[in-house]
């Protein structure tokens, strides 16, 4: 069995192409003056543009644009220096005009790239537009099972409707699953780290649909295509890619044809099922919106947004290892996640030692997050905590085993490591004077070890080090200890 | 003239708009329609090597509003114009 899935795999060649949409996290909405809202009161923010009453006339938000164009520079693109809106006609009770205002063929950013780090490859995929339009309204399906097809009827919540979108489209140029759940990981992260949108997936701020087929190895033909809808979180998109690829090469291995349709990834029983066959109402009429002038964004705004540009994944991870000197795993560690990036960077910022700080993260607190399922931002350990910690370590106030119980500490009750550390007597003696007197103890009643040590056996000293650190339960500086042992020894 | 527009195209874009006619219709709608398009078509006649390509007579651009918001309608007025509604919500007919 394995064997012949190896065999099909070497056969057929998957080919993914991503369309994401982001939802911008601005203040107002695309083309009024209506607030951005999540889970408030259905119809509580619109007014009569994003109604579309007749005669209401739709005008840019400036900010939205510049995210725009931010996103677009991020991923590469070439900005258009003439961009339009258009409309996309359709009939569908989503959006109030029976249109949505869209970019067509003069979209913001074209022809960009984002390399995707695959571990032990780094993936190159070609961004083929980035556009601005706006979101829809939100249907509630009113009928026993809540879906459209056993629905009454349908009530429709505008408050959502011309939310500021953007939209991603990559080539087809996404060869796995994996690659595809990559690919979403890596532009959410830079999405992030632009701060032009929460990214949710929970709350569908950020979303995929995946277009889909595969073809023969021999040819370079592609094979008909699929969209796949619903898959909104890493792992369904991972989950109901694999499904559909499994699916498609059934389908031509049984000799049938794959046929081009949408189709819905149900993760209850992770498989897509058909939700509708391309017909000819695909057809949107896309025209110029007479509502909106044309837009000219010209090299001086460019310069200025790209001067405001924050860094980058991959620009991080290059500074990590060319000026931190982290290793190229940690570098990739720390840079390509959002939250681990931002908690490693404030946390240099109160004790700048990258190597101990990274040590820390992805050692201890990884796995105390992991084995509790939070993420570092959840934790009760403030980067600031944890940089206080690794001072502490570093100047040799604790020793590293009294660090991991001070941190198990940190970790339960959110207290600082000085705190912890003061409440629990566990700070490092290093005080000469009270650690001479413990020596001279530990001599007095080790007359053997002594007189070892002094007829050569210079190993002996471990064992008067063990003697003192257990008196004084690990607290003691053990090199102070070492230097004041061997010159009353000598 | 003629000929630009057949029957096939009108029956498409009838289904598109929404819109039924009957055959006879169809018919009428098409020798219509197809007489004005080919008029309109005279206009492809013209030499625009060197136009950009125009979709507004406006010399305007970068019309912008800044990103701040202001009060919205209540729900109650939102819903005014609403021939149906249902829980807050505008009331559409079941969707095939």
């Amino acid at each position: 069995m394995e064997n012949k899935t190896a065999d099909l795999n070497n056969k057929y060649e998957t080919v993914i192409g991503l369309e994401t949409h982001v939802e911008l996290s601005t203040e107002t909405k695309m083309f009024c003056g209506c607030k951005l809202s999540f889970g408030e009161k259905p119809n509580t923010y619109t007014c009569p543009v994003c109604l579309g009453h007749p005669g209401s006339l739709p005008v840019v938000n400036k900010k939205a644009i510049e995210s725009a164009v931010k996103i677009a520079l991020a991923l590469n693109c070439s900005i258009s220096e003439h961009s339009i809106f258009h409309r996309k006609n359709y009939f569908y009770p989503d959006m109030p005009k029976n249109y949505q205002i869209s970019q067509y063929d003069l979209p913001v950013g074209v022809g960009g790239y984002i390399d995707i780090n695959m571990g032990n490859y780094v993936r190159k995929v070609k961004i083929t537009r980035v556009h601005v339009e706006e979101d829809t309204g939100k249907l509630i399906h009113i009928g026993s099972t809540g879906r459209i097809s056993e629905a009454d009827y349908s009530i429709v919540d505008f408050n959502r409707a011309g939310t500021p979108l953007i939209e991603i489209v990559t080539d087809p140029d996404i060869k796995s699953p994996e690659e595809a759940k990559q690919y979403m990981i890596t532009l959410r992260n830079t999405l992030l780290m632009l701060n032009v949108s929460d990214c949710s997936m929970e709350e569908g701020s950020i979303r995929s649909d995946a277009n889909v087929s595969v073809k023969l190895t021999t040819t370079d033909k592609l094979g008909t295509r699929t969209e796949i809808k619903n898959l909104n979180s890493f792992k369904f998109l991972q989950k109901g890619l694999e499904y559909e690829v499994e699916r498609q090469i059934d389908v031509l291995e049984s000799g049938r044809e794959v046929l081009q349709q949408t189709r819905h990834y149900d993760n209850k029983t992770q498989t897509t099922k058909v939700l509708r066959q391309k017909e000819e109402a695909h057809d949107y009429r896309y025209f110029p919106d007479p509502d909106l002038v044309p837009m000219k964004i010209l090299p001086d705004w460019i310069n200025e947004i790209k001067s405001a540009l924050p860094e980058l994944p991959g620009a991080r991870e290059k500074r990590y290892k060319n000026s931190l000197g982290l290793s190229d795993y940690d570098s990739a560690f720390m840079a390509n996640d959002f939250e681990i990036s931002s908690y490693f960077e404030e946390t240099l910022k109160h004790h700048n030692n990258a190597k101990s700080v990274c040590n820390w993260i992805m050692g201890d607190f990884s796995a105390f997050i992991n084995k509790n399922q939070v993420t570092l931002k959840e934790s009760k350990i403030s980067p600031e905590n944890l940089a206080d910690l690794v001072k502490m370590i570093d100047r040799q106030e604790i020793n590293s085993k009294i660090a991991k119980s001070v941190f198990e500490e940190m970790y339960d009750s959110g207290e600082s490591p000085q705190e912890i550390i003061l409440k629990k007597g566990l700070k490092q003696i290093s005080d000469t004077g009270e650690l001479e007197a413990i020596i001279n103890e530990v001599i007095l009643k080790n007359p053997d070890a002594v007189s070892q040590y002094k007829s050569g056996k210079v190993k002996a000293i471990g064992f008067l080090v063990g003697r003192i650190m257990a008196k004084t339960q690990g607290k003691a500086n053990p090199q102070i200890v070492n230097e004041i042992i061997v010159k009353k020894l000598s | 003239m003629g000929n630009i527009l057949n029957r096939k195209d009108i029956v498409h874009i009838a289904k598109l708009a929404e819109l039924e006619y009957s055959d006879v219709e169809i018919e009428k709608i098409t020798s219509q329609l197809d007489k004005i398009i080919s008029h309109i078509a005279k206009i492809a006649e013209a030499d625009t090597t060197d136009v950009l390509s125009t979709s507004r007579v406006l010399e305007l651009s970068n019309v912008f509003r800044q990103d701040k918001a202001r009060e919205s309608l209540s729900r109650e007025e939102s819903l005014k114009n609403a021939p149906l509604e249902d829980s807050g919500g505008f009331k559409v007919p079941k969707i095939d």
